[in-house]
């Protein structure tokens, strides 16, 4: 990581050197290229310059050659004679003279004329002509010959091309300040700008416009034109046409050279100036922002290992923005840290009580085992749960269910701390313990979920103490609490395990006070310390609860009939279906030992569907055979709530194709208690659809006869209690009476339960009652046995229920009685 | 010693140059005269005319000979002012009306001034001054002889 970084950097720095010599290459190939460019530009300069000095110097010759010509007195005296054999003698002889010292000028010709420019002579030599107009630089004659006054005496010149090369022309007067004739000088100009050459101190070529090459220096040299600069120039006429074109060689090889030198002193330059910017800059980058990010990267490691480092500020200096982001990332850490610590008090802490939670109670105990192990000391663990609670619930809403759940908490801490068993002042203490040591001698009490708490009660001296502090949170639950108006009385069930001698590890210490607070509740005492023989119950239970499921998938389940005598016409028309578990280890088990289970595990609407089938499939069976029976069937508080039954009913009915009052429900009163108007309307459904409804156990609940009014049933159930004891108790006829009277007021039909003997058969066929259900007639039976019964007794009724209607149903039980 | 010359150099040489200034002033006024009372000053063109209209003009370089010699106009004599004088003058000629048109160098050279006023003395009466000298001749192109 470090190497790698390191390279990066090393990367970096040597591609900022190489860049920034590439852009020096290229930056200095423009700057080659335009140096060239001004030198060639100089070069065309100093060219310029050149020919127009030797023009210059070549015309003040040629004007000096002319002037004193005609100034001699032999040419005055010959022009006066107007002779041209003469002049031209006179103008020979010039031109011999000038051939000679040509290093000054070359002639080419001398043209004289008289004051008209009629030519009176030439020199010999020269190229011929025969009139003015026909000399060399005819225009610059024409131009003299058109002055008037004091110009005709003025000298002029002109640069001009013959033929295909150029010539300097130069105009003079004769005689001068009274001029009696002019004289014309033409020389070649190529010869003095030859000169150049050594002027410039540069080889040249002088080329005619065409391309014709007029002169080349002695020393040009073609075959090394790499280290030579061409400049080129243009000599142009006085009329403006080119005239010769001039090249100069210009030998750069000691400019190349130094060009390049500097060049490389230059890239050298560069090349050093980047590599200290750059490494400057990451110097500057990485004191400014990469350290400090290192830093952050760091301690967010250091917080990945160890979560206490999360609140820690780190300190970083370097640009604003890095310091902002580390201020930012300390805000966030002590905020994260904040949170943190709330999140593990939530983990740890019941937030409805502010006791601490299972979690935190299971830390606790094996913390506690470790230290109580050592110093062999013994302690208890407490479970309690509340009785009844779960109707709170239902009942009042869980709001009130979690206040009363709150002040359970403050009851245990007031009662333990009562005894003597709990030092500290507040719940609200409590969270300190997370965090600070184990203190063995202090009572630890925790909400496991629910309504379940649960009280670790260090330094035991005996057995009794647990006993007592058992006793004495019994005791403070006992009196009614006010929870919003509300009077709640619920009683509590404590089971007790001791280290170590019921268990020396915390799972079966927790199981063995579990399974002590089982054996409370079954025994229903306050409490119970464990005790090995309560194992044996305890397990059973756990085995059926996991029984259960496979009992039902497995056929383990059976039915059980009970007649219902219609005590008017003598007979039998109707059984109670009573579920039985034919276990294939411990034999028959009765309902009551696995409602429970069976609403615990959610198996409810399972059973029932199972009962309900079984009982119409039974029902179906008898009418082939002839033997009319209605099957009552009794529904659990849990199935009557379930949104489904109605349809699940009516499916089944279509499927063994059979009228709904072949069937019948049974609920008892508290059944419809928990949620009255969804009971009601789940009710309604089952009437609507023609299913008979009786209300079961009859009396033993709170509902109210106005309540009753409203429920939709056909039938009530008196319960046993009242029945059994009705030959001896007076008080007891009485109810019974009174109730077979009211409910035959309110239009429904009566059975009495529990009927034992004879003379209660007597006293309610005297009472008025419709149906008598109890071992005097017969224990409930399976289907078989009921069969053989019936026919045995011949109490079997001729009336067919089946085909007649409900209603129908009714009048006709009214008519037979 | 060294802030002393400083200090000359940055008060008093400012205050020298002031002191100087008007006589510069006087001293180019009197270099260039525009005119010379009694005497007609010509320009080159001026003199061709002179020459053209009056063969009997005639023409004197008022400079020494040694720059006669550099270049002159052609027809025209030498005689430098050292040596004009009314006997000079007069070997020249002595009819004092002919036309006498006097030339040095240029503006700037005072010889055909100082001719001029000699000439004038010695009561020649048509005496022209061609201001420009050979300067403006050179310069307008007009041919001139040297030997």
């Amino acid at each position: 990581m470090k190497f790698s970084w390191l390279s990066l950097r090393s990367i970096t720095a040597l591609l900022m050197v190489i860049l920034s010599m590439v852009v020096v290459l290229v930056s200095w190939d423009i700057y080659r290229e335009l140096a060239y460019e001004r030198q060639r530009q100089g070069l065309a300069e100093s060219l310029h310059k050149e020919n127009i000095n030797a023009i210059e110097n070549l015309t003040e010759v040629s004007r000096d050659v002319a002037l004193n010509t005609q100034y001699s007195k032999l040419f005055r005296e010959v022009f006066g004679r107007g002779n041209s054999t003469e002049i031209q003698q006179i103008i020979d002889d010039q031109f011999n003279q000038y051939v000679v010292t040509a290093d000054v000028l070359k002639l080419v010709q001398f043209y004289v004329y008289d004051k008209h420019f009629h030519l009176l002579s030439q020199a010999s030599k020269g190229p011929q002509i025969e009139q003015a107009s026909q000399a060399i630089c005819s225009s610059l004659v024409e131009q003299a010959r058109l002055r008037s006054g004091a110009e005709r005496l003025k000298i002029i010149s002109e640069l001009c091309r013959s033929g295909d090369r150029p010539y300097l022309a130069v105009i003079v007067p004769i005689g001068g300040l009274r001029p009696i004739g002019f004289l014309q000088i033409v020389t070649d100009p190529v010869h003095n700008l030859q000169t150049i050459e050594d002027k410039l101190g540069m080889p040249i070529q002088l080329h005619l416009p065409e391309g014709e090459l007029v002169y080349q220096s002695a020393n040009w040299n073609t075959n090394s034109e790499e280290n030579f600069l061409m400049g080129n120039y243009m000599l142009e006429t006085t009329n403006g046409t080119h005239a010769l074109k001039f090249n100069v060689m210009h030998d750069v090889t000691q400019f190349r050279a130094t060009l390049s030198e500097a060049r490389n002193q230059v890239m050298a330059a560069a090349g050093s100036a980047a590599l200290v910017v750059v490494l400057l800059a990451i110097f500057v980058l990485e004191q400014t922002t990469l350290r400090p990010l290192q830093r952050l990267t760091e301690q967010l490691r250091r917080v990945g290992k160890d979560r206490k480092q999360l609140g820690e500020a780190v300190r970083v200096k370097g640009n604003s923005e890095v310091r902002a982001l580390a201020s930012v990332f300390n805000e966030m850490g002590s905020e994260l840290s904040r949170l943190y610590d709330r999140y593990e008090e939530m983990a740890y802490i019941d937030s409805l009580t502010g006791l601490p939670n299972r979690r935190f109670f299971q830390d606790h105990l094996l913390k506690m085992l470790v230290q109580s192990t050592q110093q062999k000391q013994p302690f208890a663990i407490l479970l309690l749960d509340l009785d009844g609670f779960k109707e709170i619930n239902d009942t009042l809403g869980h709001h009130v269910g979690d206040i009363f759940l709150s002040h359970v908490g403050k009851l245990l801490h007031q009662s333990l701390k009562e005894i003597g068993a709990i030092s500290f002042e507040h719940l609200n203490t409590v969270p300190s313990m997370i965090e600070t040591e184990l203190n063995v001698n202090e009572t630890m009490i925790a909400r496991l979920g629910g309504d379940e708490f649960a009280i670790l009660l260090p330094a035991l001296k005996e057995q009794g103490d647990a006993i007592d502090a058992a006793k004495c949170i019994a005791h403070a639950l006992e009196p009614a609490v006010d929870i919003e108006g509300q009077s709640i009385v619920v009683a509590g069930s404590v089971g007790i395990a001791i280290f170590p001698e019921h268990g020396v590890d915390a799972e079966t210490l927790m199981r063995k006070a579990d399974i002590a607070l089982y054996a409370a509740k079954d025994i229903n005492a306050d409490f119970a310390v464990y005790d090995p023989t309560y194992d044996q119950n305890s397990l059973k239970q756990l085995t059926l609860k996991a029984e259960l499921g496979t009992a039902i998938s497995e056929g383990q389940l059976l039915l059980h009939y009970q007649p219902k005598l219609h005590l008017n016409a003598g007979c039998i028309n109707s059984v109670e279906a009573l579920v039985r578990w034919q276990h294939p280890e411990r034999g028959l088990i009765l309902p009551e030992q696995f409602l429970n289970i069976a609403e615990q595990r959610g198996l409810i609407s399972a059973l029932t569907e199972w009962v309900l089938k079984e009982a119409l499939l039974q029902h179906k069976l008898w009418q082939e055979r002839g033997i009319n029976l209605t099957v009552a069937v009794n529904l659990s508080p849990r199935a009557l709530y379930d949104l489904n039954l109605p349809e699940r009913i009516q499916l089944l009915l279509n499927e063994l194709e059979l009228p709904p009052d072949s069937l019948q429900l049974e609920i008892t009163e508290d059944a419809t208690m928990v949620d009255p108007e969804r009971a009601l309307h789940i009710l309604h459904l089952l009437d609507e659809m023609g299913i008979l409804l009786a209300i079961d156990d009859f009396g033993t609940g709170y509902s109210s006869l106005g309540y009753l009014k409203r429920l939709p049933v056909d039938e009530i159930k008196i319960d046993k209690t009242f029945v059994i004891e009705m030959t001896e108790s007076k008080d007891d006829t009485k109810i019974v009476h009174a109730t077979v009277d009211l409910a035959h007021n309110l239009g429904l039909k009566v059975v009495a339960e529990g009927v034992e003997n004879e003379s209660t058969l007597a006293s309610l066929k005297a009472l008025g009652c419709d149906y008598a259900q109890g071992y005097y007639i017969n224990q409930p039976v399976v289907a078989d046995q009921l069969e053989s019964w019936l026919l045995k007794t011949g109490w079997q009724c001729d009336i067919s229920p089946v085909s007649a209607s409900k209603k129908t149903k009714a009048r006709l039980f009214c008519n037979i009685r | 010693m060294k802030s002393l010359s400083c200090w000359i150099q940055r008060h008093i040489l400012p205050i020298c140059s002031l002191l100087l200034l008007p006589v510069t002033v006087t001293a180019a006024e009197l270099e260039l005269p525009n005119a010379i009372p009694g005497i007609i000053t010509v320009s080159a063109e001026g003199l061709i005319e002179l020459a053209t209209e009056s063969e009997s003009l005639l023409l004197i370089d008022a400079r020494l000979s040694a720059d006669h010699k550099q270049g002159f106009i052609e027809g025209s004599i030498s005689l430098p002012d050292t040596m004009t004088s009314c006997d000079t003058l007069s070997e020249l000629t002595t009819d004092e009306r002919r036309p006498l048109l006097f030339y040095c160098n240029g503006p700037k050279c005072e010889r055909s001034i100082h001719a001029v006023r000699i000439a004038r003395k010695c009561g020649y009466q048509n005496v022209f001054w061609f201001r420009g000298g050979l300067e403006e001749w050179k310069k307008k192109n007009y041919p001139f002889i040297r030997r």
